[in-house]
C-alpha cells in the first residue's frame, strides 16, 4: 500500500491514500507555534492594556472617563453668570471743530487666552432725530491678554453737514445721545455682528 | 562565540527585508513624533480653539484651556502600543525574513500602519464635511427657503477659510469664523511608512521564494 506525502506552500502536508482519499495537516512548527501565541499575546494586551489601565485609574469614578477635563471652566464662561461681558463704553466725545467723533470701549477677556479685537465698524446717528452722522470704525488693532481688561478705540469723522447738524440740533448742550446700529467686530477671527441698535449716552460735544 | 558567528551569517544582506527595517524602524519613530507633532492641526479663530489630531494623540486647546477626554487618551495609548509593537515586529522581522514564523511576523504587521492611516484619513473626511452634514441638516429641516449654500461651511484639508454662517443660523450674532488646518509632516511620515510596510509585504514574496539552487539541492517529498 503506497502513501504519497505531499507538503504544500501554506504549511499543510496531504497525504494521499489508495481509493482517492486524502488527509491534510496542518504543519506547524513549534517556532511557529510559539510566535503564534506571542504575537495574539501581543494583540490582546494592545486593546486590553490601555483601556484596562484607564479603568483601573478612573475604578472609583468611572463617569470621569467619559468626562472631558476642564469642562466647568468652560461651562462656566460660557453661562449666563461669569459669561462673557460686552464691551462698555467708558468715554466719547464728538469734536465739532475736527469733526472728529471717538468712542473708548473698555473690555475684559475672560479667557485664559489672548485675544485680538482685529477690526470693528459701527454706524451712528442722532439718538434724538436718527440723523445719520456717519461710520466708526476701530483705529487699531488691540490685543487684550488673558483675564485682563483691556480698551480699544472707534474713531469717525463727522461729514460737514453732520457736525453742522450736531452744532444746531444741540446747541447749547454740552452732550448728546447717540444710536449705534449694525456694528460689526472681528474678535480673534470670530466675526461677530450685532442687530438691533444700542445707545450711548451722554456724548460730550467740543465745541 | 561560534552561535554569534552563525547567526551574523544569517544576517547576510541579500536575506534582509530592507523595507521592512526601514519601514519598522520609521514606524517607532513615527510613534514616538506623533506624541507631540499632530498628523493634522485645526485652529477656529486666530488662537480660539486648537485641535491637533493623531491616532496615538489628540490634544484640544478652547478659549486657553486644555480640553481631554480620558477615554479617548486611553484610545491614543492604544494606537501607541499597536504602532510601537508593529515597529518592533517588523524590524526582528526583517532581520530574519526567511524563518518558518518570518510570515506570522509580517502578517501581523505589515497591514496595521496602513489600516490606522486609512481610519485617521475617514476621521479626516468626516472632520472636513462636518460642516456642511450639520448645515444640510439645520438648513433641510429649520431653516428652508434659505439661499445660503452649505459648501462655505466645509472645513479645509490645508490652508485658511473664512466660515460664512447663513443669517438664520448666527442668529443675528457670530456671522463668520476663520478657520485654518495645516497636514503635518507626521501625517506624510505615516503615508510613507504605510507604503513601505505594503513594499516589505511583496519583497517578501521574492525572499521567500527558493532559488534554482535550492529547488534541486530539495530532496523528492516522497514517502513510501
Amino acid at each position: 500500500m503506497m502513501t504519497r506525502m505531499r507538503r504544500h506552500p501554506c504549511g499543510f502536508v496531504s497525504y494521499s491514500l489508495p481509493l482517492g482519499l486524502t488527509i491534510r495537516k496542518a504543519n506547524v512548527q513549534p517556532s511557529v507555534k510559539k510566535t503564534q501565541l506571542i504575537l495574539a499575546l501581543i494583540s490582546i494586551f494592545i486593546v486590553v492594556g490601555p483601556l484596562g489601565a484607564t479603568l483601573l485609574i478612573y475604578r472609583n469614578n468611572l463617569s470621569g472617563v467619559l468626562t472631558p477635563s476642564n469642562v466647568n471652566k468652560l461651562t462656566n464662561l460660557l453661562s449666563s453668570q461669569g459669561g462673557p461681558e460686552m464691551p462698555k463704553v467708558i468715554d466719547s466725545w464728538c469734536n465739532l471743530t475736527s469733526r472728529m467723533f471717538c468712542l473708548l470701549f473698555n473690555f475684559t477677556n475672560p479667557t485664559a487666552t489672548n485675544l485680538m479685537v482685529i477690526s470693528s465698524s459701527a454706524n451712528v446717528t442722532d439718538h434724538s432725530d436718527g440723523y445719520p452722522l456717519g461710520q466708526i470704525s476701530l483705529a487699531d488693532p488691540v490685543t487684550v491678554g488673558a483675564n485682563e481688561t483691556g480698551t480699544f478705540q472707534m474713531t469717525g469723522t463727522l461729514s460737514e453737514e453732520a457736525a453742522m447738524h450736531v452744532a444746531t440740533a444741540h446747541s447749547g448742550e454740552s452732550s448728546f445721545n447717540v444710536d449705534i446700529s449694525n456694528a460689526n467686530i472681528n474678535c480673534s477671527g470670530i466675526m461677530l455682528q450685532m442687530n438691533g441698535t444700542s445707545t450711548i449716552t451722554n456724548v460730550s460735544i467740543l465745541r | 562565540m561560534k552561535g554569534l558567528n552563525l547567526n551574523m551569517k544569517n544576517l547576510h544582506a541579500k536575506n534582509v527585508n530592507w523595507f521592512a527595517l526601514v519601514g519598522g524602524a520609521l514606524t517607532l519613530v513615527l510613534a514616538v513624533s506623533s506624541l507631540s507633532v499632530p498628523w493634522w492641526q485645526i485652529t477656529v479663530g486666530q488662537t480660539l480653539v486648537r485641535v491637533g489630531l493623531s491616532p496615538v494623540h489628540v490634544s484640544t486647546n478652547i478659549v486657553g484651556y486644555d480640553v481631554a477626554l480620558p477615554i479617548i487618551a486611553a484610545i491614543g495609548w492604544m494606537f501607541m502600543v499597536m504602532l510601537v509593537s508593529v515597529g518592533i515586529v517588523l524590524v526582528v522581522y526583517s532581520v530574519v525574513p526567511t524563518k518558518p514564523y518570518s510570515k506570522r511576523l509580517l502578517g501581523f504587521a505589515y497591514k496595521k500602519p496602513l489600516g490606522i492611516l486609512i481610519t485617521f484619513i475617514i476621521l479626516m473626511l468626516l472632520v472636513t464635511n462636518a460642516g456642511t452634514m450639520i448645515g444640510t441638516m439645520i438648513i433641510g429641516t429649520m431653516l428652508r427657503p434659505s439661499t445660503m449654500s452649505v459648501a462655505d461651511l466645509n472645513v479645509p484639508w490645508s490652508g485658511a477659510k473664512t466660515l460664512q454662517l447663513p443669517t438664520s443660523v448666527a442668529q443675528g450674532t457670530v456671522h463668520g469664523i476663520a478657520v485654518s488646518s495645516e497636514v503635518e509632516w507626521t501625517f506624510w511620515l505615516a503615508v510613507t511608512v504605510a507604503a513601505l510596510c505594503i513594499t516589505a509585504r511583496v519583497y517578501h514574496k521574492k525572499l521567500d521564494r527558493p532559488t534554482p539552487a535550492e529547488n534541486a539541492k530539495q530532496p523528492p517529498q516522497h514517502a513510501a
